[in-house]
């Protein structure tokens, strides 16, 4: 688990994990610390004193920009804290039910609207001070505060009305609308801070501290996690240490080392060298390690996908802004149907010509599957029956011909009744560095008559880009997604304006339809079955060319036991260290 | 003299102003918007009212806001408001920094957590300068004594053969050569496991005795060290050679030998010291560059330099900490500039200062 | 380093002394440098790389040369080159032919007084300007994609490059990725079925262009403005100088890295990092120029100059710009192997991702062992043409030491 995020981190950094041109929009970072979730106690062995002990030593590619639970934006900031920090409820790695963390029970309302979670009585923070119904609030309240760099994650509490105590042990949520998603967010997305610590760094009190202070506060957070903060040397290493005062089973690490590696080939060589138990990996190395002499010697190899995978795309915008003014001077955009990807079946031949197995299997060495939708392809929203557009340029270019497409001037080139060439511009970030898949489209598009302009920008212009919805066509992945997620964000047409999600302009009335009733359906089969419904017609649409959804492959130590691969991952707090395969403490010096 | 560094220093003002008025405008002019991008990078779903709204509180405690002068379209802030409003923004700058405030990394933090450039730099100084300041004794001590030798045997194999030699390395890309030591010589690769293929310190050095870490450094530092140092060499050896040629063909040696003095003598004692004056000059100037990490080693050797601080300021536009090394490094070379002139002018009396 | 340079081989090869005497300033360089072994190999190299990066797409490609199908012959490849391909190969023969030009029209140019070596520039200047103007306006180069590969066997004959393989892969490349070196495949394919020898041979171009025009730029502007801040000196010399020095502090990794971003996208980033490096890289020969000028004012042929009123343009460009050329030159070839080098750092920072040397080594980089064909072959083109410069530098310096004169 730790590791899906490493790599969804590398892709955005360093874009060779998966290779989408490098770009990465968190679909919430958020639901990424919730597929993070450590795994519930109960998964947790009871580690004999043989088994207790040593350093468990990983790696980051890069550093967060800081520890803090809330403000902290990135996924490195989510893989340490998720050692330090506990939330009440959270999934069980097989099962996916929910269960208790630091709530032992919770109601929710028949309309879903009011859901009460009970804590358990024996929860404490690394300080010895019990986690109380005050602790919970509090952290409601910071998150939901203006002034706390934390917008993102409020954002999912805009449905929120309140958050209460109602003794010391039992809190309530209120929400405004039904909605499936109730428990989940109320209960697993965010931490749970102490009160008595951080109240200070947020008191809107001049007379006290800033009340920005909190903002500031990088490192050294309390939480009631099974490790603790020790320290952060920027550029070399986080260290964690256990926390004696752990309320549940205790984990068998003394510590946990994240050193920080910049270089991927170092990286690797660091772990071949028996300097590094885990290490998350891109499929070129999967695929080169694969015959490694080494291999179940020192180090065995895994993979696995998780909801926090994601998947990546290509987005055919599919309308076209125009630029008016009005009577009183002012501007106004105007959306009309893109002249190109206005017309599904143009999307559809686009998917057509795109050959995801073989670009799977030549780019990305088999590493994950090809997407047909949305939803996690092992989750309960995804319809297995769907299959893959195949890779077929016959029917591309009957579609084409339908829509209007085709070579009249015997140049070469497609264009349409008016004789304007099919010419578009493949917008990608040069933030990500692997320009493959661009290479290689660009070159395929050409063959059969379609003109790309590649255009490569940088991130901070792209994003711009993307919210003015200026571009044609690029590539993303979406990461970070969730066991069962809402379309809402990225597929519904209020999401068009105001920069929201839906920057590809997809307007369906029967797709607005089905989100909204979905979102509401609190009955588990009747809501996956209009989710189904929903993922079909997205097939139908192809207003994405869903493209790869993508697996995480980490190579793990041979000294490393207990490892075992879940439906949601890999958990490291279920590992332990021989005592005799414990390098000496400290390093290797000449 | 007096009058001479006095007027030296009041031309570097311009100059000064030059350089940090160009980058600023160059970072605010540039079009896409950094605040955006970084709150965007993460945020996932946000209310893009309340983005807006966070965008603004850090741009305005960034002092990146662009206000609206002609107050006509509040979302429509053209050319000439930019340019103006960089031109307000700069000289907020230059009265915050006079006041020694310089404002605040977007990206950056130090491991306290301070965001000052100030602190981001001193922490990585800590890292760049011991290694340039090993790589720089290093390439003096090889490079002065073969371009020496190479001009004492001029046209001879030697001579030759280390010219060539220098000039092949000098050839060398980093990003290979850094490629091929840590693949080759680094542990986990496919050659020789002799040195570590990242970062400065072994795991548990803070436990280590004195000798033990510093042992454990120098072991980590070997192969950027390495990487540093072989294309700097072929620069100084030349100029030690041509240094030390020109004093060969100068009168006094000339005379010196006519009197009779031993060659060892002429070259050793007369002609030798007298090139290593322009040394001094080469040494200074090194100065500014101490301070200036090389982003290649420091990215494939996974070193916390000042290079990739700079490099990752630049391209996140961190306009605080892009300032602060642009004036660091422009008043640090400047200043070795003068230095010197004044030690050149100090070691060699036929200099005079106009 | 690459704070000064040259316009272009020829120009260095200035005032080549054909007949007789007076030898000038650049007939005497070019005399040294002739007896250097290395200078010559260097040059010959250089000419080389030329050579193959103006005709890359006769040795690599997938437009046959020749094409004969149906009793029809027909001549793709000249169809489908562009207008800035015909421009470079018009200028590559033009400045190949300059020598001849001077020494076929020097007896004419001494009768009436002018400079052999600026009328010529002059000439093969205007040549080229008129050739590319009329491709520019009357020629559409053909941009189909013919599949000549693929119907091969339709042809009754067909010449094809050296390698007759797709610049850019396809579905089916994909298929013969990453295979070491073979006889179809001289240096071997890369991650996406790429011929190395195609991307190396097509990263001639990058890298020759990066460096010539760069320097071309930088050296343009440090002689211009230095030529006249030495001759004037006064406040103009000191407002220069000042803004020399901005230029020469400001920090030009940063300034590249923004320019990226900032950049309209119709421009190539290549060409944007080409312009920054000839902006910013011109203060060592503005300093060499103006020292050159401060030193040439005071002396007796400007004075008797000035008072026989010839204009002073002419006596900058007559005396003052030739002789202090030959010193620029040295940084020139400095300045166009570090341009090399900087291309290599910007594709290792992920900054530019035109198909070059840089970024075939840093891809070749992460597979030291799987693919080390490709980063030696890289690697192989970046330090041949570094050195390759660096030695024709050192060779230039050696040559116009005034003391080898003595």
């Amino acid at each position: 688990m730790g590791y899906a995020s490493i790599r969804v981190g590398s892709i955005r950094t360093r874009g060779t994990a998966c290779g989408q041109a490098g770009l990465f929009l968190a679909l919430t970072a958020v639901c990424m610390a919730a597929a993070l979730l450590p795994a519930r106690a109960d998964t947790i062995p009871n580690f004999t004193a043989e088994q207790m002990g040593g350093t468990l030593r990983q790696m980051m590619n890069a550093e967060p920009r800081n520890l803090n639970p809330l403000t902290g934006k990135d996924l490195y900031e989510r893989l340490v804290n998720v050692y330090v920090y506990e939330r009440l409820i959270e999934r069980h790695p097989d099962t996916l039910e929910f269960e208790g963390r630091l709530a032992e029970r919770w109601e929710v309302s028949p309309d879903g609207r009011i859901v009460t979670f009970y804590l358990r009585p024996e929860a404490r923070f690394s300080d010895g001070h019990p986690v109380t119904a005050d602790d919970v609030v509090f952290t409601y309240e910071t998150v939901t505060d203006a002034k706390i760099d934390c917008r993102s994650l409020a954002s999912y509490f805009k449905d929120c009305r309140k958050c209460e105590k109602v003794d010391d042990r039992t809190v309530r949520y209120t929400w405004k609308e039904p909605y499936f998603k109730t428990l989940e967010v109320s209960g697993s997305f965010s931490p749970i801070l102490p009160k008595h610590v951080y109240e200070k760094h947020v008191r809107a009190d001049p007379e006290s501290e800033d009340p920005k202070h909190f903002n500031k506060l990088v490192q050294g957070f309390i939480g009631s996690g099974p490790y603790k903060f020790v320290k952060w040397t920027t550029g070399q290493e986080i260290v964690l240490a256990r926390n004696e005062n752990y309320w549940g089973k205790p984990r068998a690490f003394d510590r946990i080392v994240y050193r920080i590696i910049t270089d991927t080939q170092a990286s690797v060589q660091a772990f071949l060298a028996g300097e590094l138990d885990d290490l998350p990996i891109t499929p070129e190395w999967w695929d080169k390690l694969t015959d490694h002499e080494e291999r179940g010697k020192t180090f065995r190899m895994y993979r696995y996908a998780t909801p926090a995978n994601g998947y990546s795309y290509i987005g055919w915008n599919g309308a076209k802004y125009r630029s008016v003014t009005k009577s009183d001077g002012t501007e106004d955009r105007i959306a009309e149907p893109h002249p190109i990807f206005g017309d599904k079946r143009v999307r559809r031949a686009m998917t057509h010509l795109i050959d995801r197995k073989r670009i799977l299997k030549h780019l990305y060495y088999d590493v994950g599957q090809v997407a047909t939708g949305t939803f996690w392809p092992h989750g309960p929203q995804h319809d297995p029956e769907i299959q893959p557009w195949p890779c077929d340029r016959a029917e591309a270019m009957r579609l084409l011909k339908e829509a209007g497409w085709e070579d009249r001037d015997r140049d070469g080139w497609l264009e349409d009744r008016t004789g304007k060439r099919f010419s578009f511009e493949w917008t990608f970030s040069t933030t990500g560095g692997d320009t493959r898949l661009p290479r290689l489209l660009k070159e395929v598009f050409r063959r059969v008559g379609i003109e790309v302009r590649t255009r490569f920008i940088e991130w901070s212009v792209f994003v711009l880009k993307l919210d003015r919805r200026e571009f044609d066509a690029v590539i993303l992945a979406w990461g970070g997604g969730d066991v069962e997620s809402d379309p809402y964000q990225i597929w519904h047409s209020d999401q068009v304006r105001d920069q929201g999600h839906n920057f590809i302009t997809f307007r369906n009335a029967e797709a607005d339809r089905l989100i909204m009733t979905a979102r509401a359906e609190l009955d588990p089969v009747k809501r996956n079955a209009l989710y189904y419904q929903f993922h079909r017609l997205l097939h139908e649409e192809q207003p994405y060319t869903f493209f790869i959804a993508r697996e995480s492959l980490r190579l793990i130590s041979t000294r490393v036991e207990g490892v075992k691969v879940r439906r949601l991952g890999i958990e490291n707090q279920e590992w332990w260290i021989p005592k005799q395969k414990r390098p000496g403490q400290g390093g290797q010096a000449p | 003299m007096k009058t001479y560094i006095l007027k030296r220093l009041l031309l570097m003002m311009p100059t000064l102003v030059g350089i940090t008025l160009l980058t600023y405008a160059i970072v605010r002019l540039a079009p896409g918007d950094p605040v955006a991008a970084m709150i965007r990078t993460q945020a996932g779903d946000i209310n893009p009212r309340v983005f807006a709204k966070e965008a603004d509180a850090i741009r305005e405690r960034l002092g990146l806001q662009d206000y609206n002068i002609w107050g006509d379209d509040p979302d429509h802030i053209d050319l000439l408001e930019k340019v103006l409003n960089s031109f307000y923004g700069y000289g907020r700058w230059v009265w915050h920094m006079l006041h020694g405030d310089f404002g605040e990394s977007m990206k950056f933090r130090t491991s306290e957590g301070s965001k000052s450039p100030g602190g981001l730099f001193l922490e990585r100084a800590h890292i760049t300068i011991p290694l340039n300041v090993v790589a720089s004794i290093i390439i003096f001590t090889i490079a002065i004594p073969v371009g020496l030798a190479s001009a004492r045997y001029r046209g001879k194999v030697f001579d030759r053969a280390s010219t060539i030699g220098l000039l092949l390395l000098w050839s060398v890309p980093a990003i290979l050569a850094g490629t091929l030591l840590i693949g080759f010589l680094g542990r986990g690769g496919i050659g020789l496991w002799w040195f570590p293929a990242f970062g400065l310190h072994s795991a548990g050095h803070e436990n280590f005795g004195f000798v033990r870490w510093t042992l454990d450094l120098l072991w980590h530092v070997t192969l950027p060290v390495v990487c540093m140092v072989y294309g700097g060499l072929a620069y100084l050896a030349k100029l030690g050679r041509a240094s030390l040629l020109e004093n060969l063909r100068a009168d006094f040696v000339r005379t010196a030998r006519a009197k009779g003095v031993p060659e060892r003598r002429v070259v050793y004692h007369h002609a030798l010291r007298n090139s290593l004056i322009p040394m001094i000059t080469v040494m200074v100037m090194m100065l500014p560059a101490l301070i200036g990490g090389s982003v290649i080693v420091e990215k494939i050797f996974s070193i916390h330099g000042m290079g990739m601080l700079v490099v990752g300021a630049a391209q996140s536009r961190d306009l605080s900490v892009i300032m602060f090394g642009t004036l660091l490094y422009g008043t640090l070379t400047l200043a070795a500039l003068l230095l010197a002139d004044i030690l050149y002018a100090w070691a060699d009396p036929r200099v005079r200062f106009e | 380093m690459s704070d000064t340079q040259t316009t272009r081989p020829a120009a260095r090869e200035g005032g080549e002394p054909l007949t007789g005497p007076p030898r000038t300033y650049g007939a005497i360089v070019w005399g040294q440098l002739r007896k250097r072994a290395s200078a010559m190999i260097s040059l010959a190299v250089i000419i080389v790389l030329a050579l193959v990066a103006i005709l890359a797409p006769f040795i690599g490609g997938e437009v046959p040369i020749r094409w004969v199908q149906a009793g029809e012959t027909s001549w793709p490849i000249f169809r489908h080159l562009t207008n800035s391909e015909y421009a470079a190969m018009a200028g590559f023969a033009l400045l190949l032919t300059l020598p001849l030009t001077v020494r076929r029209l020097r007896p004419r140019f001494e009768q009436i007084g002018a400079s052999p070596w600026v009328r010529g520039v002059l000439i093969h200047g205007g040549l080229w300007l008129a050739v590319t103007v009329t491709l520019a306006v009357f020629r559409e180069p053909e941009r189909r994609y013919g599949f000549y590969l693929e119907r091969a066997h339709e042809a009754d004959s067909s010449w094809f490059p050296l390698i007759a393989y797709p610049r850019h892969p396809g579905y089916q490349e994909l298929e013969i990725k990453e295979q070491p070196p073979s006889w179809q495949h001289p240096l071997g394919t890369g991650r996406l079925g790429d011929d190395i020898l195609i991307g190396i041979v097509y990263g001639a171009r990058t890298a020759m262009s990066i460096g010539f025009v760069a320097v071309g730029i930088s050296m343009t502007i440090g002689v211009l403005l230095g030529a006249l801040s030495g001759y004037f000196s006064g406040w103009i010399d000191l407002a220069m100088m000042r803004i020399a020095e901005v230029f020469m502090l400001i920090p030009r990794l940063i300034l590249i890295i923004i320019i990226l971003t900032v950049i309209p996208t119709w421009i190539p980033p290549v060409w944007a990092v080409v312009v920054v490096l000839g902006i910013t890289g011109w203060t060592g020969s503005y300093r060499m120029m103006r020292a050159q000028l401060l030193q040439i004012r005071g002396e007796d042929y400007m004075t008797a100059a000035r008072a026989l009123a010839i204009p002073t343009w002419r006596l900058l460009v007559r005396h003052a710009i030739p002789n202090g050329l030959a010193p620029i030159l040295v940084g020139a070839a400095f300045g166009v192997a570090s341009a090399v080098f900087l291309e290599a750092t910007l594709a290792f920072l992920d900054l530019v991702e035109t198909p070059s040397w840089g970024t075939l080594l840093v891809d070749g980089r992460q597979h030291l062992q799987d693919l080390w064909w490709v980063w030696a072959s890289a690697g192989t083109a970046i330090f041949v043409t570094v050195f390759v410069y660096n030695l024709l530098g050192e060779a230039i310096r050696d040559a116009i030491d005034p003391r080898l004169k003595v």
